[in-house]
């Protein structure tokens, strides 16, 4: 139980909570959550806007702008130490090595005035501590791997004289420069075209059988989780409400949220009248309700939902589900 | 039912300036020689991806932009070349719904102010009534009235995006140009929005021009969808058509590209190679061609031309020639 | 005015941020202060028939119970001058920067919103105005008019809403491609309308901040300009005026010169405080 890498769990979140305090109040937008991930797993965090799952993601790296925001509490084990007890020079080293982050905004990550190549060699030689010469040379294997075709074209190009699709590629070739064990990827493909966004996916998938390396991937999409995730974790309003393997989830999908988010997605077959809609809308961070924070928008709703929160409970094999409803269909207290 | 406005052979190009010396001017080909119709209280799903012209389609229609060529039939008369006095007695039957909700809307004018602002403009601004008008709107869209005297920025991206909505149909337009309204748009706010645009739709027998690269929005609303590429109309039919026949390399690529869930059918699996293709340098002959695994030798030189091979299921592609 | 509709919840974000700074609440505490001793001048202070009327008596006298500030040469108080001369430091300030904001905004407008020839005339004409030094023009509108308040101000306002076009031409410029604009055209909305009630309400911040800095600068040209003798004409207690003469007095009868100088640092000091905190607001909006 002790020693992570015998049990193969690479980062362990326990009790994780984010506050930030703003001029209307202050406000938990990670509302105290666990958080597993294995060696070469993929695991998806989804949930919408507002949910904390990209405060999570910056909260694991200890990314977060003090003020307005702080880690109250809770721990990050990764790869057996607690990275909240690790000093600035210490977590300097755990980034960009050894856990890696992609955003969303392929543009925004790269700096518009430098050439592709300088910003390359630079970030590796800094992490690899290897001179210029190697550097390039490793900057060209790189951008091969990511399947560009051309590395000596991309390199003396600026960003903006790439495509998005080609940016996120350079983008995830920097990432991968320096071998991390974990990468974190924030809604990488939102904003490319869907046929881009495909061969993206296909090249991430085929980058984790090649270099082994686990994968927490954020988004909205739920069709884009579902295909590149093996467990995933359903965030809403700062807590996670439902987690488990990716088949067991979306195929008995427990949580009233998660099972009306599925059911509100248009699908293709036989052609719909009306989407199914989840009543209201996300409340005010201030102003959270007592109980279980969806109920006032459940359909289910019981009246112990209103005053107690609920636990996460194992409704099936690596299917864990927070709701009194469902644990109620299993028979449980 | 009659078509209640005829695009014929529309062109737009941009031209970029290639520095203060150069005599040269590179031409963006965005839109080349469109050509739909689309009939009263109908969808027209317009789809592609970015680079193929479609935002530029809804824009040349608003008169937004100036076209190069072409024709748009619109109750009779080209508006595309009728002067501007008088289009001004037409614009308020041709509105838009745009992709960012929040930058659509002006941040130093109350919801109440952006919403009346079309009475105002058009002069039909009846002191006395326009209150209880503006309450029957919003409760339309399903806003309530303390959004009223709320600033953009403090409503969420759905409010927004109804309100958006609210200033396009304040008027009772003929024809509604929605340019990816649900893009920026969580999921479950996505519903809501479309389920509200299908309910205007028949209460307000609305026709609707429906731009989007989500095909599983613009198969959930569309009566038909023309897909484009690279400033062309490649394939247009009737969504049963098409999910029956999709003749087009580029179409079925599209179809591969949405991610599916099991119980989902999937009939392509298609991953095109190579990136989108830069409008200023298409390529010659089929545009798609250096993307597509089916071309033939014609394909690199001749471009094929929107033919119809199947009833009212037109397709541009050598292959089916 | 509906330009400067500000909601309710934006006035109280605004005071929260400057509450949040202490150098704003010390700028704004400074004007407010000088504003309500403009204002009651009359009642506040000592002597305030002695602002205009000499008494060659009272000549020169040292800072006293009497006289706080001491005495001028002319044997007035000069406790009271400096206290009346406030008006006029306000007057100038807020005058001189209505004036050349409002030119330069509608010219910016016009000039950022219509762009091609129209544009480019404006800026060339502004361009113009800009290279002239203030000081020169204020000197050839006094020779041509006569020393006075009233042709300072003119010839303040003439050279400085060249500022405010710039800006506000630069603002619209980039406000006329954002995507309510084009909601705005979509809809129908005409030119006129376009630039006053869609576009104009946007570009209000960097005005704004711009003004409150300008005022400063205002009180420091119209006091340099009095002290070099082009400004206000005796006997009007305008402070650049009474630190010029005091200037052959120094540094035995160093009161004549100092607390008027003191007031002129006060009050700038007080509007570029009040500038760098709107700056603050405005970039974080």
């Amino acid at each position: 139980m002790n020693n992570p890498i015998r049990n193969n769990v690479l980062l362990k979140v326990r009790g994780l909570r984010t506050r930030f305090y703003t001029y209307e109040g202050e406000f938990d937008a990670v509302n105290g959550i666990n958080l597993d991930i294995r060696k070469n797993e993929s695991v998806g965090l989804v949930g919408e806007t507002g949910c904390g799952k990209s405060v999570t993601a910056l909260s694991i790296l200890r990314l977060i702008q003090d003020p307005p925001g702080k880690i109250v509490s809770g721990s990050i084990v990764f790869e057996g130490e607690d990275l909240m007890t690790k000093s600035l020079d210490e977590l300097r080293e755990i980034r960009g090595k050894k856990i890696a982050m992609i955003f969303q905004k392929p543009m925004s990550s790269l700096n518009p005035t430098f050439k592709i190549g300088t910003q390359m060699t630079d970030i590796i030689s800094l992490h690899q501590k290897i001179g210029k010469k190697e550097a390039w040379v490793r900057a060209g294997d790189l951008l091969r791997s990511v399947k560009i075709a051309a590395p000596e074209n991309v390199v003396n190009r600026y960003p903006h004289e790439l495509s998005g699709g080609m940016r996120q590629r350079v983008i995830i070739a920097i990432a991968l420069s320096s071998n991390p064990d974990l990468l974190i990827a924030d809604e990488p493909t939102t904003a490319l075209d869907a046929t881009i966004q495909k061969q993206i996916l296909a090249l991430i998938g085929d980058l984790r059988k090649e270099f082994c390396f686990s994968m927490l991937y954020i988004s909205h999409n739920l069709r884009t989780v579902y295909n590149i995730c093996e467990h995933i974790y359903v965030m809403y309003a700062g807590n996670i409400v439902e987690f488990g393997n990716i088949e067991s989830v979306f195929e008995h999908s427990s949580h009233p949220y998660f099972k009306a988010l599925m059911n509100s997605l248009p699908r293709f077959g036989a052609k719909e009248d009306v989407l199914a809609e989840i009543p209201g809308t996300l409340h005010s961070p201030m102003d959270p309700p007592g109980g279980c924070r969806f109920h006032p928008r459940c359909a289910l709703v019981l009246e112990r939902c209103k005053i107690e929160t609920p636990n996460l409970c194992e409704i099936g094999q690596d299917h864990w589900v927070a709701c009194f409803r469902a644990m109620e269909v299993k028979g449980y207290e | 039912m009659s078509d209640l406005i005829q695009v014929r052979n529309l062109k737009k190009h941009f031209s970029l300036d290639s520095g203060f010396f150069s005599k040269n001017t590179t031409k963006v080909i965005a839109v080349d020689g469109v050509d739909f119709s689309i009939r009263q209280g109908e969808t027209l799903g317009l789809v592609g991806e970015s680079g193929c012209g479609k935002t530029t389609i809804g824009r040349l229609l608003t008169r937004v932009i100036a076209s190069d060529s072409g024709q748009v039939i619109f109750e009779g008369q080209n508006i595309l070349s009728i002067p501007d006095s008088k289009f001004r007695d037409i614009q308020k039957d041709i509105q838009m719904v745009f992709q960012d909700p929040q930058a659509s809307l002006n941040p130093r004018m109350t919801i109440k102010a952006s919403i009346m602002e079309p009475f105002i403009v058009h002069h039909i601004y009846d002191k006395d009534s326009i209150d209880s008008e503006i309450l029957h709107l919003i409760n339309i869209v399903g806003l309530n009235p303390e959004h009223l005297n709320r600033y953009p920025k403090e409503l969420s991206g759905g409010q927004q995006q109804r309100v958006g909505i609210c200033k396009a149909i304040a008027l009772k337009p003929k024809l509604l140009i929605l340019d990816e309204p649900t893009s920026s748009l969580d999921v479950c706010i996505q519903a809501q929005i479309l389920n509200a645009l299908k309910k205007l739709q028949s209460e307000m027998n609305l026709t609707y021009l429906f731009i989007s690269h989500d095909l599983s929005v613009i198969h959930y609303m569309s009566d038909r969808i023309a897909v484009m590429y690279l400033g062309q109309i490649v394939e247009i039919a009737s969504i049963q058509q098409l999910i029956d026949d999709m003749f087009h390399p580029y179409t079925r690529a599209l179809f591969s590209a949405v991610l599916t869930f099991r119980n989902e059918a999937r009939r392509f699996d298609v991953v095109l190679k190579g990136d989108v293709p830069n409008p200023m340098k298409p390529p010659d002959g089929c545009r798609f061609h250096p993307r597509c695994d089916q071309r033939l030798k014609i394909c690199e030189t001749e471009m094929p031309t929107l033919f119809e091979v199947a009833r009212d299921h037109f397709v541009r592609c050598h292959l089916l020639a | 005015m509906r330009i400067i509709e500000i909601g309710s919840r934006q006035l109280r974000y605004g005071l929260y941020s400057v509450r949040k700074s202490p150098m704003a609440m010390i700028g704004i505490c400074i004007i407010a202060t000088v504003v309500i001793i403009a204002i009651f001048a009359p009642y506040i202070a000592p002597h305030p028939d002695q602002v205009y009327d000499v008494n060659i008596k009272n000549r020169l006298r040292p800072p006293s119970g009497e006289h706080p500030f001491g005495t001028d040469d002319h044997g007035r108080d000069i406790l009271s001058r400096t206290i009346f001369g406030s008006r006029i430091s306000l007057q100038v300030a807020i005058i001189v920067v209505l004036l050349a904001s409002l030119i330069g905004t509608v010219l910016g407008l016009i000039s950022g919103y219509y762009g091609g020839r129209v544009g480019n005339v404006l800026m060339r004409i502004t361009d113009a105005f800009l290279s002239f030094p203030p000081l020169v023009l204020a000197l050839c509108i006094q020779a041509a008019l006569g020393p006075s308040i009233s042709n300072t101000m003119i010839a303040l306002s003439l050279v400085w809403w060249t500022w405010y076009a710039r800006i506000v031409r630069g603002q619209v410029l980039s406000i006329k491609e954002e995507l309510y604009i084009e909601s705005a055209r979509t809809m129908g909305v005409r030119n006129f309308r376009m630039m006053f009630r869609h576009i104009l309400p946007n570009c209000v911040g960097p005005i704004i901040v711009q003004a409150s800095l300008q005022m400063g600068y205002a009180v420091i040209a119209m006091a340099s300009l009095s002290f070099l003798g082009i400004g206000a004409p005796e006997p009007i207690p305008e402070w650049g005026l009474m630190v010029a003469a005091g200037r052959g007095l120094l540094p035995d009868w160093w009161w004549i010169s100092t607390f008027p100088g003191f007031a002129i640092f006060l009050l700038v000091l007080g509007f570029c405080l009040l500038g760098d905190a709107l700056t603050d607001i405005y970039e974080r909006h």
